[in-house]
C-alpha cells in the first residue's frame, strides 16, 4: 500500500513499466494460453464425462486428501528444521542443507524408486510390521511419496521466513523471562505466519502436481492409489487425449481454488 | 505458566497450532480408512497385484472387471511403460504377474529371476502413425527422411517399441540414417501416438495394437518392420505368494473365450489360446518308464496351476492301442520314438526327452554268470521279458535278439512276460525269475533294486529307447499342458531323470 503512494507520475517511469510488465505478461500469458490450448480439447461433455467415472472422482477426493495431510506434515517438520537451519550454526550444516536439498533436485522417478527400495530393506520390513501394513503400492505410500517431496520445498521456504525475522525480539523476550518454547510460540510463530501459509501453500500444490514417485512406489491401482497426476498419466497411455486433458483441467480448477481460499485465509490471519 | 508477553490479536500458540493440525490429520485418516473400507469389502479372497504395459489398460481393465465378478479375487493393476514397470519389480520384490508389450522384458525378468512360467497373449508389429488420410503421403521408409516429414519414435532404451525399431533397422542397414532425421524421442509408444494425434509430428512408429485406441490415426505398414514382430505375454512373478491363484488368472486372460476376447475386440491379434475351465482336468498317457522321472513333477504342477492332471501309466503297446480305440489323451509321454510314430496323427510336434539304454537284471553276485544277450539261453534260466505287443521294452527287446539272431533260443526259455519293466523288477526282487531284461530306469528305480539286484551291459545295437512328448491335436488346453512339459524339461527334472538312469536328450 505505502509503495503505491509513493508512486509519482514521471516520464521515465514508463520505458521501466512496460519492459516490466511486458516481460512479466510473456510467462502470465503462457500459462494462460496453455489453459486455452487445454480447454481447446477438452470439451465441457469431456470435463462432465470425466466428473461422471467413479474412478476420476476417487483420485480427485485422494487428490485433496493426501495433499492436505502432505501439508500437516510438511509443516510439523519444516517449522522446526527450518527454525534450527535459520537460527543455529552447528557442525555438519552445510551437510544437513545438501541433503535438504536432494528431493528438490533429484529426479521424482528416483525419489520413487529409493522409497521403493528403501521399504525393502530390513529396516523398511522392520517399519511395515511394526504398523502391521504393507506400505509399497498402499495409501501411506501415496502420501510418503508427496511427503518426501513437497516438505523439501516447505523447508526451504520456512528457513528464508525464520531468516527474516530479526532474533532480537525473540531474545527480548527470553530476557523477560520466557522459556524458550514461549518466546517461540509468542514472538516467533506470529511472525513466521506469513512463510507458513506460503510454505503449505507450496507444499501442498507441489503435492497435487506429484506424478513420478506416486507412480513407482504407490502404483497407479484405480479406486486405490489413483490420483489426478495418475488419471492423466492412464488416459494419456491410452490415446485418451481429451481425457487426460479433462483431467488436468479439473485439477487447475481445484488447485486455484484451494491455493486462493488458502491465501485468502492466510493473509487475513496474518494481518489480524 | 502465563506468558510474561502481551500475545498479540489473532496469535494462535504453538499447542493450539498442533492440536488444529493433528485434528485436520486425524479427520484425512479417517475418511481414508472408510473409503479404504468400502473399497475392500470382499473379505480374504486373494488379491493379485499386476502390473501391466500400460497401453493394454482398456482391454486389461475389462478382463479384470470381469474376473473380479466372477470369482471374487481382487485384482490391483499397476499400468506403466514395460520397462519402467520391470525396474518397479526389481524395487518392490513383490506382486504376482507381470505384462509386458514385449516377450523380451519378460526373458529380462526371467534371467534376473523375477520371472517363472509365460503366457503369450497377443502379437504386435511395428507401424507407422499417420494422420488420418495420410496428408504427407508417407508410404515407405524413403519418406521418413524427407525434409518436410517430422518423425518421432519411442526411445529404445525405455520401450518396447523402440527397442524393436532399433534392432531391425540395424539389422537392415537404417538406423542410423532414421536416427539422424528423428524430431522427437519419447518414453512411451501412446506418448509417440498422441503427438502424431495432436499434430506435433508428422509420423510416428507405434505398434500397429496401439492405434486400435487412436481411430484418427491410421497404419503405414512398411517392409523394413515387417520383422519386428513381438509377442504381448504375461508372465508369473517369483515374488508372488499365491502362484496358484495368479496362474489362474493368468489363465483366464489368456483364455480363448475370456481375456483373449476383450484384447481381440479392441484389435489386438490374439494368440489361439487356451479353453477357460477355472480346474481343468487333463488326461496324460505315458509309458510306465517314465513314471519315476515325471511322478513328482506331475504332483507339484497340479498344485502349482490348480488343475487335475490324471496319469496312466502303461505299457505303451497298451497306450497305443486305446488310443486307436478312440481314447485319446490331452499329451502323451511315449518310452520309445517308435510308439510315438503310431499314433503321430493324433498329436503335435512331438519333441524328444531322453534315452534309456537295455540292461540285463540279474540276482545279486550274478549267481549263473549271465555275460551277455546270448547267456539267456541257457536251459534252465528263469527269463523274463517284457510282451512285445503291450509294450515298447517288449517290442524293443524282441527287435534286439532278433538283430543278435537269439530271439527264437531266448524265447523258447521265458518263463514269465510282461506288459511293463516294473513287473520284471518286482519278479526278480521276488526271486521268481533269474534274469529279465529291462531299462537301467527300471532297474534303477528304486534303492532295493540297487540293494538286491544286478546290471549286466547289453552291448549291442538298438539296445536303447528314446523317449519324446507330444500334446494331442484336439486338447484344449495346448499352453497349459506347454507350462507341464517346460517343467519336465527343467533343470531338477533332469536330475531326477539322470538319477534313475536316462540320459538327457531333451532341448
Amino acid at each position: 500500500m505505502s509503495e503505491k503512494k509513493r508512486v509519482r507520475n514521471v516520464g521515465s517511469d514508463i520505458p521501466f513499466f512496460t519492459a516490466m510488465i511486458g516481460l512479466g505478461a510473456v510467462y502470465v500469458g503462457l500459462v494462460a494460453a496453455m489453459l486455452i490450448a487445454d480447454a481447446t480439447v477438452a470439451s465441457w461433455t469431456d470435463i462432465t464425462d470425466a466428473l461422471a467415472q467413479r474412478e476420476i472422482r476417487y483420485a480427485i477426493w485422494l487428490s485433496l486428501i493426501s495433499c492436505t495431510m502432505t501439508t500437516v506434515l510438511s509443516l510439523w517438520v519444516a517449522v522446526p528444521i527450518g527454525y534450527l537451519m535459520s537460527r543455529y550454526e552447528f557442525r555438519g550444516k552445510a551437510l544437513v542443507n545438501a541433503l535438504l536439498d536432494i528431493p528438490i533436485v533429484l529426479p521424482p522417478l528416483v525419489i520413487g524408486i529409493s522409497l521403493l527400495i528403501l521399504f525393502q530393506l530390513p529396516v523398511g520390513k522392520f517399519l511395515q510390521d511394526g504398523l502391521g501394513t504393507r506400505i509399497p503400492f498402499m495409501l501411506p505410500a501415496v502420501i510418503i511419496a508427496q511427503f518426501a517431496v513437497a516438505c523439501a520445498f516447505a523447508v526451504r521456504t520456512m528457513v528464508a521466513s525464520f531468516d527474516r525475522i530479526d532474533p532480537r525480539r525473540e531474545q527480548v523476550a527470553l530476557t523477560l523471562g520466557c522459556t524458550r518454547a514461549q518466546a517461540f510460540s509468542s514472538v516467533v510463530l506470529p511472525e513466521a505466519r506469513p512463510g507458513m501459509v506460503t510454505a503449505a501453500t507450496i507444499a501442498w500444490a507441489r503435492s497435487l502436481g506429484e506424478f513420478g514417485p506416486i507412480l513407482v512406489f504407490a502404483g497407479s491401482l484405480r479406486m486405490r492409489t489413483e490420483v489426478m497426476p495418475t488419471t492423466v498419466f492412464l488416459e494419456l497411455s491410452v490415446g485418451n487425449l481429451e481425457g487426460a486433458t479433462a483431467v488436468s483441467l479439473i485439477m487447475v480448477t481445484v488447485a486455484v481454488i484451494v491455493l486462493v481460499l488458502a491465501r485468502r485465509f492466510g493473509s487475513r490471519r496474518s494481518l489480524a | 505458566m502465563r506468558s510474561p508477553l502481551h500475545r498479540s490479536r489473532g496469535a494462535v500458540s504453538l499447542a493450539v497450532l498442533a492440536i488444529v493440525s493433528a485434528a485436520i490429520l486425524a479427520i484425512c485418516v479417517v475418511l481414508l480408512r472408510f473409503n479404504a473400507v468400502r473399497e475392500t469389502d470382499g473379505g480374504d479372497a486373494d488379491v493379485l497385484t499386476v502390473y501391466c504395459a500400460a497401453g493394454l489398460r482398456p482391454a486389461m481393465e475389462a478382463v479384470r472387471r470381469s474376473y473380479e465378478a466372477e470369482y471374487g479375487v481382487r485384482v490391483d493393476v499397476n499400468f506403466g511403460g514395460s520397462g519402467s514397470l520391470l525396474g518397479t519389480i526389481r524395487g518392490a520384490a513383490a506382486g504376482d504377474l507381470y505384462i509386458a508389450a514385449d516377450m523380451a522384458y519378460l526373458d529380462r525378468a526371467g534371467q534376473l529371476g523375477l520371472c517363472a512360467e509365460v503366457l503369450p497373449l497377443a502379437w504386435q508389429n511395428p507401424v507407422v502413425a499417420v494422420a488420418d488420410g495420410n496428408p504427407k503421403g508417407i508410404r515407405g521408409f524413403k519418406d521418413l527422411l524427407r525434409d518436410d516429414v517430422q518423425v518421432g519414435m519411442a526411445n529404445p532404451e525405455a520401450a518396447a517399441v523402440g527397442k524393436c525399431v532399433r534392432t531391425e533397422l540395424r539389422e537392415a542397414g537404417l538406423w542410423n540414417r532414421l536416427k539422424a532425421r528423428l524430431a522427437v524421442m519419447k518414453m512411451t509408444v501412446n506418448e509417440v501416438a498422441n503427438d502424431v494425434k495432436m499434430g506435433a509430428i508428422d509420423a510416428g512408429i507405434t505398434w500397429d495394437a496401439t492405434l486400435t485406441s487412436y481411430p484418427e490415426l491410421e497404419a503405414v505398414v512398411m517392409p523394413e518392420l515387417v520383422g519386428g514382430e513381438r509377442q504381448i505375454a504375461c508372465g508369473l512373478l517369483t515374488s508372488s505368494e499365491v502362484p496358484t491363484s495368479a496362474l489362474r488368472f493368468a489363465r483366464y486372460l489368456t483364455a480363448r473365450d475370456r481375456g483373449l476376447l476383450e484384447f481381440e475386440k479392441r484389435g489386438f491379434r490374439v494368440i489361439d489360446g487356451d479353453q477357460w475351465v477355472e480346474i481343468p482336468r487333463l488326461i496324460l498317457m505315458s509309458g510306465a518308464m517314465l513314471r519315476p522321472g515325471i511322478e513328482d513333477v506331475i504332483v507339484a504342477f497340479q498344485r502349482r496351476e490348480g488343475c487335475e492332471l490324471e496319469a496312466t501309466f502303461n505299457g505303451c503297446g497298451v497306450l497305443v492301442s486305446q488310443m486307436k480305440a478312440g481314447s485319446w489323451p490331452d499329451a502323451y509321454l511315449s518310452c520309445d520314438r517308435s510308439f510315438m510314430e503310431q499314433v503321430r496323427g493324433g498329436f503335435q510336434e512331438p519333441r524328444d526327452l531322453s534315452e534309456n539304454d537295455m540292461v540285463i537284471l540279474v540276482q545279486q553276485g550274478n549267481p549263473r554268470g549271465i555275460r551277455g544277450l546270448i547267456d539267456l539261453r541257457e536251459d534252465g534260466l528263469r527269463v523274463g521279458l517284457a510282451d512285445a505287443t503291450k509294450s515298447a521294452l517288449g517290442a524293443l527287446t524282441e527287435r534286439m535278439l532278433k538283430r543278435a539272431g537269439l530271439a527264437a533260443a531266448v524265447n523258447a526259455g521265458v518263463e514269465l512276460r510282461s506288459p511293463t519293466g516294473d513287473m520284471l523288477v518286482n519278479q526278480m526282487l521276488l526271486g521268481s525269475l533269474d534274469a529279465a531284461v529291462v531299462y537301467r530306469s527300471n532297474a534303477l528305480a528304486h534303492e532295493e533294486n540297487r540293494d538286491r539286484l544286478d546290471v549286466v551291459e547289453v552291448k549291442v545295437e538298438g539296445a536303447t529307447a528314446s523317449q519324446s512328448y507330444a500334446v494331442a491335436r484336439e486338447t484344449d488346453h495346448p499352453w497349459l499342458l506347454g507350462r507341464f512339459f517346460d517343467r519336465v524339461r527343467n533343470k531338477s527334472t533332469r536330475g531326477v531323470f539322470e538319477s534313475v538312469g536316462f540320459r538327457w536328450i531333451g532341448r
